[in-house]
């Protein structure tokens, strides 16, 4: 569970659960490598960022719809 | 015993932004994106407003409002139709897609995701004639600033089925599968209290139980009746509560489980379900406890976990599949419904190849605690908005999908022939299928008409048995109708 511990250190993360996933293997192993390795995206996804992102966000405006 | 067959299918209204800042009226934006839609054998047909009422109320009421109704050049720059059965439109100041009629989850994934390449090819076709990037499409439901935008979910259900059972029976439900639907969002909205990070889009949004209106003081339970069938027969549930979803189990998970519920509804097999005190609160509640460990009180005094009620429902239709055979893609929800909350309940971090909230979550936190940054930075918001857009080269759902980090239930190939082949087994068949055939010659369609031009007249098919016009009942009936004509007279002769 080291992976866990060093994943769930901020406030808004869910509470700390001591018991193994009672779940699917294959869709808790999946979860696992997903929370493995994310880390190494992260420079990947620094490329595809808009590189203002307060400029981004203020102008992201919608109307109501539905 | 084997069941008779499910109907069913899901509304995107998308978000849209021109990437120039003097271009944002989002009216003509909308109108420029679905003007440069593909996939329309017949690109002058009208959408058939005849049938359509969207002022019925399942209790009875008209309520007031004004029915659509525009003129041929204003129907054909609004109306796109798709030669996949479906429908690319601008509804209000948004590009909106509906899919075909489809009696299966899979295929609902299937025609959805095919939908998100329709709307993108648009896209590039639009960039493409002013020479450089131009519009941004986003699978979202609100912008962060308050302003929400719709997508639903239909599906048919027996008309004998009291309305005020049917909301009392699904409204604990919709309330808590957030916890596998929602599609998460940094922040708060409509004057709630600040949160870093919640499961929904919409659960800010919902200030009503029951009623008609889907753009101000949403409920939970919207009540329009309009069946687009036989009104003896059928009402058409318009759910209205849920987030679009990009992550391919997420959606599947949500009409699949929803059509079952409903299912159950149906043949009276759900028997009582935990009635929650206040569901508008429970609703907001449960988006906020990103742990799933928060009990939700209920009108009885007990209390129940989110994760628990679905169980609830769960084990209901684990019962109800035991006595009853169930087509198609129906017996893997029932799987993936039970792994889902088993994982949920283990760790909810665990399921982000599956839903959304939970990738988004884990995609934004490792990038702050990355960067040094904490979840006021509009450095999150921007990664909130970018994770819904549509282009590949941009959305950063897709940059996680190229990387593998998420499951992937329906291959490319499937969902690139999704784009212009209709379902086989519903209506939506017999609609692609002239459009295909007679192509300029189909005046108009709507979701229970298909209108052809004989060269001396207009006539309308009407199409009420979502069940009937599948490629099993017609296929060789129109191959051997040379023209609009044939058909008609064969259809009338019998």
């Amino acid at each position: 569970m080291s992976q866990k511990q060093t994943h769930h250190e901020q406030d808004e993360s869910p509470p700390e659960e001591t018991e193994e996933p009672t779940g699917s293997p294959a869709i808790t192993e999946k979860g696992k490598e997903l929370v493995e390795d994310l880390d190494e995206l992260m420079d990947e996804i620094d490329d595809v960022l808009e590189k203002n992102a307060e400029e981004f966000v203020k102008n992201y405006v919608q109307k109501g719809g539905q | 015993m084997s069941t008779r067959p499910f109907l069913m299918g899901s509304e995107i209204e998308f978000g849209i932004a021109g990437l120039d800042p003097r271009e944002q009226n989002h009216i003509t934006n909308s109108l420029r994106l679905v003007g440069f839609c593909p996939e329309r054998p017949a690109p002058e047909c009208l959408w058939d407003y005849d049938g359509e009422n969207p002022l019925l109320d399942l209790f009875g009421k008209l309520c007031d409002g004004e029915r659509e109704d525009p003129d041929p050049y204003a129907n054909r720059a609004l109306n796109k139709v798709l030669a996949n059965g479906g429908r690319f439109y601008v509804d209000g100041a948004h590009p909106e897609y509906c899919t075909p009629e489809v009696t299966d989850p899979l295929a609902l994934v299937r025609y959805e995701s095919a939908g998100e390449r329709i709307a993108n090819r648009a896209r590039e076709i639009a960039d493409r004639a002013v020479g450089q990037p131009s519009l941004a499409v986003f699978k979202n439901n609100s912008d962060g600033k308050g302003n929400s935008y719709g997508y639903h979910e239909n599906y048919l259900v027996y008309r004998q089925v009291a309305p005020e059972a049917l909301a009392a029976a699904l409204i604990p439900y919709l309330v808590t599968r957030q916890i596998y639907s929602g599609a998460g969002k940094v922040g708060a909205e409509n004057r709630r209290d600040p949160v870093p990070f919640q499961l929904s889009q919409r659960a800010d949004f919902f200030e009503t139980l029951i009623g008609l209106n889907t753009m101000t003081r949403r409920p939970l339970f919207n009540t329009r009746d309009e069946p687009h069938a036989n009104r003896e027969q059928w009402l058409r549930l318009h759910v209205i509560p849920g987030d679009a979803n990009l992550c391919q189990v997420a959606t599947f998970l949500k009409v699949g489980t929803m059509a079952l519920v409903l299912r159950l509804i149906e043949d009276d097999a759900l028997g009582p379900v935990p009635e929650l005190a206040d569901p508008l609160e429970a609703f907001r509640q449960v988006s906020r406890d990103l742990g799933l460990r928060q009990s939700l009180p209920l009108a009885d005094g007990r209390s129940m976990t989110a994760i628990q009620i679905q169980r609830c429902y769960l084990e209901r239709v684990q019962d109800y599949a035991r006595t009853h055979e169930l087509p198609g893609s129906f017996p893997l929800v029932i799987e993936r419904w039970q792994t889902v909350l088993d994982a949920l309940e283990g760790d909810p971090l665990s399921v982000g190849p599956q839903v959304d909230w939970v990738l988004k979550y884990r995609m934004i936190d490792s990038y702050l605690k990355k960067k040094g940054l904490d979840w006021n930075s509009p450095r999150a918001k921007a990664m909130d908005i970018q994770y819904h857009d549509i282009n590949p080269d941009k959305g950063l759902f897709h940059t996680l999908k190229r990387r593998e980090r998420v499951e992937i239930l329906v291959d490319d190939d499937a969902v690139e022939a999704a784009q212009r082949t209709p379902p086989e087994d519903t209506r939506a068949w017999f609609r692609g299928a002239c459009l295909a055939r007679f192509g300029k010659a189909v005046y108009g369609v709507s979701w229970d008409s298909v209108m052809l031009d004989t060269g001396d007249e207009i006539r309308r098919i009407p199409t009420l048995d979502p069940f009937k016009g599948a490629k099993a009942q017609l296929q060789a009936v129109l191959a051997e109708c040379a023209t609009p004509q044939d058909l008609i007279e064969r259809l009338q002769g019998g």
